[in-house]
């Protein structure tokens, strides 16, 4: 179950039409990224933030696979691996020559360090989760790892390529965060904090050397800031734009390529079942009736974004469009509360966290709410507040957020999950998927899973997070679709 | 005169111990932790043990209280959680932005303010004075980051004379550094100018209306004499009060300023870890400004007795 | 050419009062009616240009801007005054009281004041409300409790200055209370100094809670604030440029208002301003 298949992605200008570029200018080999968020240190291993990965992920870092701009697995450090037939062996064939930023040789003790102290007792990992089902790690030879698993994982490889579970060396992992020291082609040159960061090609990689000589990480979180720098050309590319409304700006300029992908964040009205009424299906049904999922996407994302019914992304193969089950339509929405006591309507709290895309939703969606009689009182909080009131302790009735995870429709199956749903349906669903090797059951298996969690109005879903890039035209090779929150500038290169 | 220096002296220190008590427990009740938050989503119970046994926020108030304190002393300010660098190096980098920025600020409205105070008081109820005033009070009403929005507008975007913000560092050269704090100090210096103008016309006219003033313009001073020798002298009481209040002003419009500019400053750092509950730097930061605050009150405390002599031959004070 | 007994010759105060009748005018009618409900949205009528169903025109989500600033005059005028009244009231108290007393008195009081204001009004607001949620009641005891030391440091200072007069030594001498000194001599003498203080401070509150409102602490939707505005204006400069403009003219219109009828106010009533004028 690795690659899904075909990214749709959406260009409204093409980087076809670059190499525009005068002849009289010797190649341009540095660039300019725009970040909207400052990674808070530089260890993937040690943080969930996307900033993190966003900088070092396959630039400076990597592991032993890599996902690729499709979504699928890509040989890494690993040059190769087998799968024993029971599925519970993999032995990986480590590149040769490969050595870190400071000189140090890369090697099998290196994997089994770096695996060991991501799932070990003291791990900080925050995807620890992802190391799970290893039971050993162990050196074979001095490029030859085997690991063993305590359960058949399909998507282990995959796993392997996230950013936590880069290859990082004992001498030097300490101080990763601040001075990383990793093996890919970018090594690090300088932070300057609140500001950029800057890598620099590193003369002694393994791997084909990349176009770039000098990346600079520059930090603009004001979306208005934003569109100046890139109209200034102080900056050269924005992968993730921070506010939509100004994509208009540039889609008529020949000098810019406006790139709207996909990401794999599902955007959705996360109701809490443990709080009456809502484990009350009809008042989830209604929620869902009341909602217009066209006006909030025009209304919060100037119309980026594809309406969703389920909690799936519409490029995965196994995708199944559910946005008609519960059309717009506050009559019904009305009708089902009365049908539930709630004919005088109710009060909730609308939890909102930070990003603009929840902010403005909210907004909107207050305003629907109040038209079928609920009146949704707007609390806005920061991150560790969500974190805390919301999805640690459930203390909220109706909230929005974006799940960025790849393929996580298996939170709807997980204990005292915050939705706090229980479906004994959807489990037996998840447990046949852990089993299925055939990708044409496993897919069935999706379908089925989108279909009770549609079915059951478990939360309202809105639309797949879009990703908004906006960069010089004659800058190729971006990503222009997000299967893992990276920035890999490795193929990036500027049109002569 | 020397005891009254040891009391306020004394008075500083308590205010400063005070200030470090109140700072860690109002930042020790914000809610949620930094270990939740930099594990996110999918942190385990077991590793956000670890990362808090790491970060050492799992141990008991009072301990974490008194290594904070005594770290200070020796210059320790402890490591940001999420930065995992010094909070001192982290404040002393922002610094090269923020104080730049903020004794820019206060000269340029000093500079522009005590002219056109004096101006308008000696003028006033005649033209010069209306014309003055109106246009502070224009200033006063403009808020500084709306004021920063119609520069960028104007300056950057339109002329193209300035950039639109972010700071290069002073690595990249003195005057590329120094160009892009020019909007922003305009943008914080203007409304502060308007303010302390109309502070200063005030504190003059009532200098000029007090007794001793009409009483040696009797005895056939010149009227600039009198405005610069006896009136502004005077008058400088409410005006360094005013200056010194406006510092801690500033230091809070940075943090506004700071965000419209993309300014890597002060402001930005302690917002940012606020969000990131990087309570140490929290705690670092908020102690600094309090600090310095504290300082130049304390400074503007003194100048009271050097700038004006009634105060040195008042009743309790001599 | 006496000011003082007509206060209608007084172009400042003539146009600071019509101003500010306008305003509170208007935030009174939000109270009671606006032209289209609060959380009234349409997203068909994104950006409308003015018109007579919108004399302002619509934001992004279709919603009346004439609604919203009008609601946004009721919120920064309740900010003003509260916070003001607030920091007035106290300050001046804590001020007197500080020139009044002892040294050990004025001392606790004074590091007191010093104490509360080392926290910058911006930066104690973002505490209290990450501590207790952003909302309007939290913003305005925030800028509130800044003005305290503002008008305790300002009472203190002057206060001293008086009370060192030959002329208030002379009543001390004739036996007069220190509280009588304070209540006849002192607060009479710096109630000017006081207004235009007042006055600047209601500047600062509506600027600070527009401050507050733009990071997004303020008063939280669907209620509008003119900083929250401006903010959500920023990044729709090149739709809709005039979302930018509105709400920032609404805080320099109110806050130039309410100042020239401040000062207006000063200049008739203080008559030592009035010697002032004599001597220049």
């Amino acid at each position: 179950m690795t690659g899904w298949g075909v990214v749709r992605s959406v260009w409204l200008a093409g980087v076809l039409v670059a190499g525009a570029g005068s002849p009289a200018f010797a190649q341009r080999t540095d660039v300019v990224v725009g970040l909207g968020l400052e990674p808070p240190h530089l260890d993937p291993t040690a943080g969930a933030a996307a900033a993190i990965d966003e900088v070092v992920y396959a630039n400076l870092f990597e592991g032993l696979t890599r996902i690729d701009e499709r979504g699928e697995v890509q040989p890494g450090l690993a040059a190769s691996w087998d799968v024993s037939e029971d599925g519970l062996v993999y032995t990986f064939h480590l590149r040769d020559g490969v050595t870190f930023h400071d000189g140090t040789t890369f090697d099998a003790g290196d994997v089994v360090f770096s695996l060991d102290r991501a799932r070990g007792e003291d791990s900080v990992n925050a995807q620890k989760g992802l190391f799970d089902a290893i039971a050993s790690v162990e050196a074979v030879g001095p490029l030859e790892v085997r690991v063993t698993l305590s359960r058949p994982q399909a998507q282990f490889p995959w796993n392997l390529g996230w950013g936590d579970a880069v290859i990082v060396a004992p001498e030097s992992a300490e101080n990763n965060g601040t001075r990383p020291v990793g093996t890919g082609p970018f090594r690090f040159d300088r932070w300057v904090s609140g500001d950029r960061v800057v890598l620099q090609r590193y003369d002694g990689y393994w791997g084909e050397a990349p176009a770039l000589s000098t990346i600079t990480f520059q930090l603009i979180p004001d979306a208005a800031a934003q569109v100046q720098a890139l109209l200034a050309g102080d900056v050269d590319a924005f992968p993730n734009m921070g506010a939509p409304e100004t994509l208009s700006r540039f889609e008529a300029d020949p000098a810019f390529t406006v790139a709207v992908g996909t990401t794999e964040g599902e955007t959705i009205l996360a109701i809490n079942h443990a709080r009456p009424p809502f484990d009350d299906i009809r008042v989830r049904q209604a929620l869902a009736h009341a909602i217009n999922r066209q006006d909030v996407i025009n209304g919060a994302m100037f119309g980026y974004g594809t309406p969703i019914g389920s909690h799936f992304a519409p490029h995965h193969p196994a995708y199944v469009d559910l946005t008609g089950l519960y059309p717009y339509d506050p009559e019904k929405a009305r009708a089902l509360l009365a049908e539930a006591g709630l004919a005088d309507g109710l009060t909730v709290r609308l939890v909102l966290p930070p990003p603009a895309y929840a902010r403005r939703s909210g907004e909107i969606i207050a305003s629907q709410l109040a038209q079928v009689g609920i009146t949704a009182e707007i609390e806005p909080v920061e991150w560790a507040q969500w974190l805390d009131a919301v999805f640690t302790n459930s203390n909220y009735d109706l909230t929005i957020v974006s799940h960025t995870e790849p393929m996580d429709i298996g939170i709807y199956g997980r204990d005292s999950y915050y939705f706090n749903y229980h479906s004994d349906a959807f489990r037996e669903v998840m447990d046949r998927l852990a089993l299925a090797t055939d990708p044409a059951e496993q897919n069935a298996l999706y379908e089925e899973a989108q279909r009770i969690i549609a079915g059951d109005a478990v939360n309202v879903f809105l639309f797949q997070l879009p990703k908004l890039g906006v960069w010089n035209s004659r800058l190729q090779g971006m990503w222009v679709n997000s299967p893992i929150q990276a920035n890999d500038m490795t193929g990036v290169s500027w049109a002569e | 005169m020397l005891s009254l220096l040891a009391r306020r002296l004394l008075g500083l220190a308590a205010t400063l111990a005070a200030a470090s008590v109140i700072v860690f427990v109002l930042v020790s009740l914000l809610p949620g932790d930094a270990a939740e938050l930099i594990l996110g989503v999918n942190a385990r119970p077991d590793t956000l043990a670890a990362l808090r046994a790491e970060l050492g926020t799992d141990r008991p108030p009072l301990t974490r209280y008194l290594d904070w304190v005594g770290g200070i002393f020796v210059g320790d300010f402890g490591t940001s959680y999420t930065y995992k660098q010094p909070v001192s190096a982290l404040i002393l980098e922002r610094m090269e932005v923020s104080l730049p920025l903020a004794l820019g600020a206060i000269v340029l409205s000093t500079l522009i303010a005590i002219p056109l105070g004096v101006l308008a008081a000696a003028h006033h109820r005649r033209a010069g004075d209306y014309g003055i005033m109106a246009f502070t009070q224009v200033g006063v009403a403009i808020p500084n980051f709306w004021l920063g929005l119609l520069l960028i507008m104007l300056f950057a975007t339109t002329l193209g004379l300035f950039p639109a913000g972010r700071f290069p560092g002073w690595s990249a050269g003195f005057w590329p550094a120094v160009e892009s704090l020019v909007l922003p100090v305009v943008a914080l210096a203007l409304p502060q100018a308007a303010i302390l103008a109309r502070v200063v016309r005030t504190s003059v006219l009532e200098v000029l209306g007090e007794m001793y003033v009409r009483t040696a313009r009797a005895k056939g001073l010149s009227r600039a004499r009198v405005l610069l020798g006896h009136a502004l002298r005077n008058a400088l009481v409410p005006i360094v009060t005013i200056i010194g209040l406006q510092l801690s002003f500033l230091v809070a419009s940075a943090i506004v300023i700071e965000g419209v500019f993309t300014l890597p400053g002060l402001g930005r750092l302690i917002l940012q870890s606020i969000n990131n509950r990087d309570l140490i730097v929290v705690q670092g930061v908020v102690l600094l400004l309090a600090a310095m605050v504290v300082l130049v009150n304390f400074v503007v405390d003194i100048s009271y007795l050097v700038l004006d002599p009634r105060i040195r031959i008042g009743p309790r004070d001599g | 050419m006496t000011a003082r007994s007509s206060p209608f010759r007084h172009p400042g105060l003539v146009i600071g009062g019509a101003i500010s009748a306008v305003v509170v005018l208007l935030a009174l009618v939000s109270m009671v009616w606006t032209p289209y409900a609060v959380e009234a949205q349409s997203m068909a009528n994104q950006f409308a240009p003015p018109s007579w169903e919108h004399p302002l025109g619509t934001d992004v989500y279709g919603r009346d801007m004439l609604t919203r600033i009008m609601l946004g005059a009721g919120n920064a005028l309740m900010v003003g005054v509260v916070a003001v009244a607030i920091g007035a009231v106290v300050g001046v108290a804590i001020g007197l009281v500080a020139a009044l007393g002892d040294g050990v008195l004025e001392s606790v009081l004074m590091r007191s004041a010093d104490f509360v204001f080392a926290f910058p009004a911006i930066l104690s607001a973002i505490l209290i409300t990450t501590w207790q949620g952003p909302g309007a009641i939290n913003a305005i005891a925030a800028i509130g409790i800044f003005n305290i030391p503002v008008f305790a440091r300002l009472t203190r200072g002057a206060a001293k200055a008086i009370l060192a007069t030959e002329f208030v030594r002379a009543a001390r001498a004739l036996g007069q209370t220190m509280p009588a000194i304070a209540l006849k001599h002192v607060l009479p003498n710096i109630s000017g100094l006081l207004i235009v203080q007042a006055t600047t401070q209601f500047a600062v509150a509506i600027l600070a809670d527009a401050g507050l409102s733009y990071l997004g602490l303020g008063i939280q939707p669907p209620h509008p604030s003119w900083g929250k505005m401006l903010f959500d204006a920023q990044t729709l400069t090149h739709l809709a440029p005039m979302q930018a403009i509105y709400p920032g003219l609404a805080i320099v219109i109110s806050v130039l208002g309410f100042n020239l009828l401040g000062d207006g106010l000063r200049d008739v009533l203080d008559t030592r301003a009035g010697a002032g004028r004599r001597l220049g």
